[in-house]
């Protein structure tokens, strides 16, 4: 397994609003609406979370306009996609496992 | 309307702040323990008290103020490496912080922030004390390097409070 997973719930999803450039109140947004509210990420923790994320190169800088004061907007790289493919296996591997349980219960 | 109050317990200090806007006062500027508030409606901000990397006014404190601001937070007040924001109470809930991971990286960040100011007045008292030592100093000159010890022991203490909130964070992580 990869040393940096499982990767937690906000770094997934915010790798997933990533699949296309987002800045950092868009993909707040995009992460509610996945979950239907359940998941809001504070401002302190995402901003946390895409500077490590950088420095991992999961993620990149897509535009960055300073004269027009435009928001920063990130893109996910393959690395990052990678990321998310390693983390879909384990949670695949999780439910797998976790059905067997409630099929016993039936 | 001006108070003067020392806080080493920037959750005692949130609380304080939300309480002071219950009954219609809003904090609009915070300098070296000095709260400016101004008369706002009862209950319509939430406040939220945050440590930067870096000193207000530079580069990276002023992208994160942005950024923040872009969440549809305000920005209020910093001073130092201490940052105030506030949002509408009627927006819903205000977290800038909302798991445990990134929790314990700021309260990590306070502690030892803490822990080096705390090292340092020590270290200004006992060069005092040994300064003072050197003449016949008066009282007035140690009751001041007093104060000095006063506030390290202070700081210090809100430091290992830190740490022990680092610690139940880290066991709600491991069940």
């Amino acid at each position: 397994m990869h040393k940096d997973l499982p990767l937690t719930e906000g770094v997934f999803y915010i790798l997933i609003a990533l699949r296309k450039p987002n800045h950092g109140y868009g993909i707040i947004q995009d992460v509610q609406l996945m979950t239907d509210g359940r998941l809001v990420l504070g401002a302190g923790t995402l901003y946390g979370a895409i500077n490590t994320m950088l420095d991992k190169g999961w993620i990149k800088l897509y535009s960055e306009e300073v004269a027009s004061r435009k928001k920063k907007e990130y893109i996910i790289t393959s690395t990052g996609k990678e990321m998310v493919k390693f983390e879909t296996e384990r949670l695949e591997e999780l439910i797998r496992n976790s059905k067997k349980i409630m099929e016993d219960r039936i | 309307m001006k108070i003067f109050k020392l806080y080493l317990d920037k959750d005692l200090e949130e609380i304080w702040l939300n309480e002071m806007v219950s009954s219609g006062w809003a904090l609009n500027n915070f300098f070296f323990g000095v709260y400016t508030f101004e008369k706002c409606k009862e209950n319509e901000f939430i406040y939220k008290i945050d440590l930067m990397d870096s000193f207000s006014g530079t580069k990276s404190s002023l992208e994160y103020i942005k950024f923040v601001e872009e969440t549809g937070a305000e920005f209020v007040s910093a001073w130092g490496r201490w940052v105030f924001f506030r949002k509408s109470a009627s927006e819903g809930p205000f977290e800038l912080y909302t798991d445990v991971d990134s929790q314990i990286k700021l309260y990590q960040k306070i502690r030892n922030m803490m822990g080096i100011v705390a090292l340092l007045e020590f270290i200004i008292g006992f060069s005092q004390l040994h300064n003072l030592s050197q003449f016949n100093a008066g009282i007035g000159y140690y009751s001041l390097t007093g104060v000095v010890f006063l506030l390290g022991g202070g700081i210090g203490y809100a430091a290992l409070k830190t740490h022990n909130k680092i610690n139940s964070l880290r066991k709600q992580k491991v069940i």
